[in-house]
């Protein structure tokens, strides 16, 4: 080695570097304002989301072996996330139930500060506020299916999207003089599939005699629902619903690729996963499509949303394929959809983020969810007299 | 890499060495000649030339912020170093080290918090402890080697597995190699090294926030302290920052805006697309190591440029000397000279031969061991193992051909003519077929397997 040697001043260096933190603050032009954001963006790739690929030395430099698509603890701790901030599992709020369809739910009755708010939840298990399971007089009651942006994962209590709706929906009844309450339930466990989401309808939401349900979809689920199915199979646990038997049988897994070892783990870590993603968007039209029959014959109304995380894994391109599938879906079953990925296309990550290591949205975010929702839900044909019961008397004062 | 590889320093005493002891009873700095009283004149103050130094460090800092640059532990790491800064700047010589050695602690425990710090801390205590113990040297490597072997066993969770994750990792990342360094230090040593030295060694503040982090000699970290003129030596640090935070801008675009993925692979265009930008994700490892040495340069440690050129290498021999300068000097130091010097009374291409095969053995077995510690997983594989393979073989191949060739002036050296239009036609066609074997390789490295990445060049024909 060769030590360096000499003066270099380095004025230009200087002028350079300035004009580089000026291109970090101003205002761009759209295509350099994408180029900046990719420049700013701790997030993983597209690719390394969906296949863990990235080399030895992306290997080395993100430190531990992960889960495929996922930070390890090492570089979450270099990314800066404190000791106290831990992934959903460790957070000790969910119950297992690894011999049920739905592997978990969250503990009833909690209250813990949780990543520096007060995570509680209810008698009944959601992270809401208390209700009965009797519905009270003259209340409207929305169901909504989740999963943890829907739970509100690292926001407080007060701050999530589900309580800012239910919060507007009544003080809107007031202002005009509609005589009903409204509750809008929280039924969403972060980490739930569409396919757990869907079950928590019959098991848990339909005792509460709702008045309109609420299915929230993510761009993430094709990764929860691989998730999901490979472990009730890993478990052997039944899989209860007709059109779940029948999708595993349309992807052709076989007994090979789903024979455990002495660890209980499959012999084939991703054999089973690879072809459930595969059939991923025919899993997910039969999944809408029994809850939309259901709904029906409860006589509800069943609402789709589409919620995005913050970043850029779900930007505009990105989410594009995907939101498209999800609207044919939607049509084909005659059933809303709100598209709300769009409700942090304007804003920087950092804005809507929770932090740099977790997309999940904070408060900002959720209330941009929310804002979107409220409109959707007033604007779409019917939907109002729907919730209030009536006819909007002259222009809608949206939130 | 050859024969031609020296020892990287003049035989002068440091500095430091030179000046100590300093002399007692003296307090105040002389203002007007900027020097304690025996300090070396390399450290002489000038608050007219730091002032802006520490002003370009500052718009770094904002940019690193901005741009979240490596996440909030790099941009802690850049606050201390900001702040110690002028402090550091401002001590009297023999405290700067001791200084710089408790600003890289606070490091660690900003970025690990006070647990896993405590643990790390003791361990480190033990192993640099032994290599002060008054015994042998081979004593000594043996207890450091059963230490570390008993750490291994706590890195795969068969004892402490309570320990988090993360100290194995920081453990290994100060360790690992700059240990073997440092033993092999020791073994030629005369006198037992300065604490402060050796502490000043193995916690190095940007250290803890790369932790695939570059092999820095001992004797070069030593020697390069205060070896030039401390606001030269800043400068070349701040040069070398800026180098890395572009690179790693550089990075994260081709990251998340170019890269397509192996799938995506369809035709030779999209194919030439993939191996570019799979090959420049190197960017990331290259602008970290920019912003690690250009830290410690602000320091008054002056190093060598850990990367020199690496996109421009004419053939595999100009590759391995340009990528990764630090590894391939590591290498040569601990592998390539001494087998070379084992089998000096051998024919040339022989000695050649063997002490090249052998560095690329253990450079592959050392990326193995590199990812145990920082991974927890040995990682080896078959693409892997090819990988190494063939570019021993070529770079080999290339040692045993350049050896035999005279040696000839370069493009550009003092006195050469102007470059023909051959010339340069000849180099930049080296330079592009090093670009694309290295960059074909390359993909092999960081593909699945060996037949995902021949299905890959199936669809790309």
């Amino acid at each position: 080695m060769k030590p360096t040697s000499g003066f270099c001043p380095s004025p230009g260096h200087f002028a350079l570097t300035l004009a580089v933190l000026v291109l970090g603050v101003i205002p761009l032009p759209r295509a350099l304002n994408a180029a900046r954001q990719s420049a700013q963006s701790l997030e993983l790739n597209r690719a390394d989301r969906e296949a863990g690929a990235g080399g030895y030395y992306e290997g080395l430099i993100e430190g531990a072996e992960s889960p495929k698509g996922t930070r390890s603890e090492l570089t979450l701790r270099l990314m800066g996330k404190p000791t106290e901030w831990v992934r959903f599992q460790a957070a000790n709020v969910s119950r297992p139930t690894l011999h049920d369809f739905l592997q978990f739910d969250l503990w009833p009755d909690l209250d813990q500060p949780l990543f520096g708010h007060r995570f509680t939840t209810n008698r009944h298990g959601m992270r809401d506020r208390d209700y009965t399971i009797a519905k009270p007089h003259k209340t409207f009651r929305i169901a909504l299916l989740g999963s943890s942006i829907d739970m509100g994962w690292g926001v407080g209590d007060g701050e999530t999207y589900e309580n800012l709706l239910e919060d507007w929906l009544n003080a809107h009844a007031k202002l005009k003089g509609i005589d009903r309450h409204y509750e809008v339930l929280n039924f969403a466990v972060p980490a739930y599939a569409p396919s757990q989401r869907y079950a928590s309808l019959s098991r848990r939401a339909a005792a509460f005699s709702p008045d309109m349900v609420i299915y929230s979809a993510t761009m993430l689920d094709a990764r929860l629902l691989e998730l999901h199915l490979s472990n009730l199979l890993m478990r052997k646990v039944d899989l209860t619903y007709p059109f779940v038997k029948d999708a595993i049988v349309e992807t052709g897994i076989t007994d090979e690729d789903i024979r455990t070892g002495p660890d209980h783990l499959f012999v084939h870590r991703d054999a089973a996963k690879t072809k459930i993603r595969a059939r991923f968007w025919p899993i997910i039209d039969a999944i809408v499509g029994a809850l939309a029959s259901d709904c029906r014959s409860m006589d509800v109304p069943l609402v789709v949303i589409a919620i995005p995380r913050a970043g850029k894994a779900d930007g505009p391109q990105a989410r594009e394929a995907s939101i498209a599938r999800l609207t044919g879906i939607a049509t084909r079953h005659a059933t809303p959809l709100i598209d709300l990925t769009g409700s942090f296309d304007k804003f920087d990550a950092s804005k809507v983020e929770l932090t740099a290591w977790d997309d999940h949205p904070n408060a900002f975010g959720h209330r941009r969810i929310f804002l979107g929702l409220a409109r959707g839900l007033i604007e779409q044909p019917g939907q109002y007299r729907t919730l209030f019961g009536e006819d909007p008397k002259g222009p809608i004062a949206t939130p | 890499m050859g024969p031609e590889i020296r020892r990287p320093h003049t035989a002068e005493l440091a500095p430091h060495r030179r000046y100590f002891p300093i002399p007692h009873g003296v307090d105040g700095l002389a203002s007007d000649l900027g020097l304690y009283p025996g300090e070396p004149e390399n450290c002489r103050r000038s608050l007219r030339r730091f002032l802006p130094i520490f002003a370009h460090m500052g718009a770094m800092v904002a940019v690193f912020g901005v741009y979240r640059l490596e996440g909030r532990a790099f941009q802690m790491l850049a606050v201390i170093a900001l702040a110690a800064l002028p402090i550091h700047y401002t001590l009297p010589y023999r405290r700067k080290k001791p200084f710089f050695v408790a600003a890289s602690i606070v490091g660690l425990v900003a970025v690990f918090g006070l647990a896993a710090s405590v643990i790390v801390l003791g361990i480190a205590a033990i192993l640099i402890g032994v290599c002060y113990l008054p015994i042998s040297w081979r004593a000594r490597a043996a207890i450091v080697a059963a230490t570390a072997l008993t750490l291994a066993l706590a890195r795969v969770g068969r004892i402490a597995p309570d320990v988090p994750e993360t100290v194995w990792a920081v453990l290994g990342s100060m360790f690992m190699f700059r240990m073997i360094l440092y033993l092999y230090e020791l073994k030629h040593a005369t006198k037992p090294e300065p604490l402060v030295d050796t502490l000043g060694y193995f916690f190095l503040l940007p250290n803890y926030a790369f932790m695939h982090f570059p092999v820095v000699d001992y004797r070069t970290l030593q020697r390069g302290y205060f070896a030039n003129e401390v606001h030269a030596t800043q400068q070349v640090g701040l040069r070398m920052l800026f180098r890395g935070m572009i690179q790693l801008l550089l990075y994260r675009l081709i990251y998340h805006d170019i890269l397509i993925t192996p799938d995506e692979v369809t035709s030779f265009p999209s194919l030439m697309l993939f191996l570019t930008a799979n090959y420049l994700l190197y960017l990331h490892v290259s602008g970290q190591f920019h912003l690690a040495c250009g830290m410690l340069h602000l320091f008054g440690f002056s190093l060598p440029e850990t990367h020199h050129n690496y996109l421009l290498a004419t053939s595999f021999t100009d590759y391995w000397r340009r990528i990764n300068i630090y590894w391939k000097d590591f290498m040569v130091r601990v592998v390539f000279n001494p087998v070379a010097f084992r089998l000096k009374r051998r024919p040339q291409p022989i000695a050649l031969a063997v002490a090249t095969t052998a560095v690329f053995l253990t450079t592959w077995l050392l990326h193995a061991y590199q990812s145990f510690w920082l991974r927890g997983s040995w990682s080896f594989s078959g693409h892997d193992t090819l990988f190494w393979g063939i570019l021993g073989v070529l770079v080999l191949v290339n040692v045993q051909v350049d050896a035999r060739t005279p040696r000839r002036r370069t493009l550009g050296s003092k006195g050469d003519h102007a470059p023909t239009p051959h010339m340069i036609a000849v180099r930049v066609a080296k330079t592009v077929a090093t670009f694309l074997t290295i960059a074909l390789l390359w993909s092999l490295w960081t593909s699945s397997s060996v037949m995902a990445w021949l299905t890959m060049l199936r669809r790309a024909f």
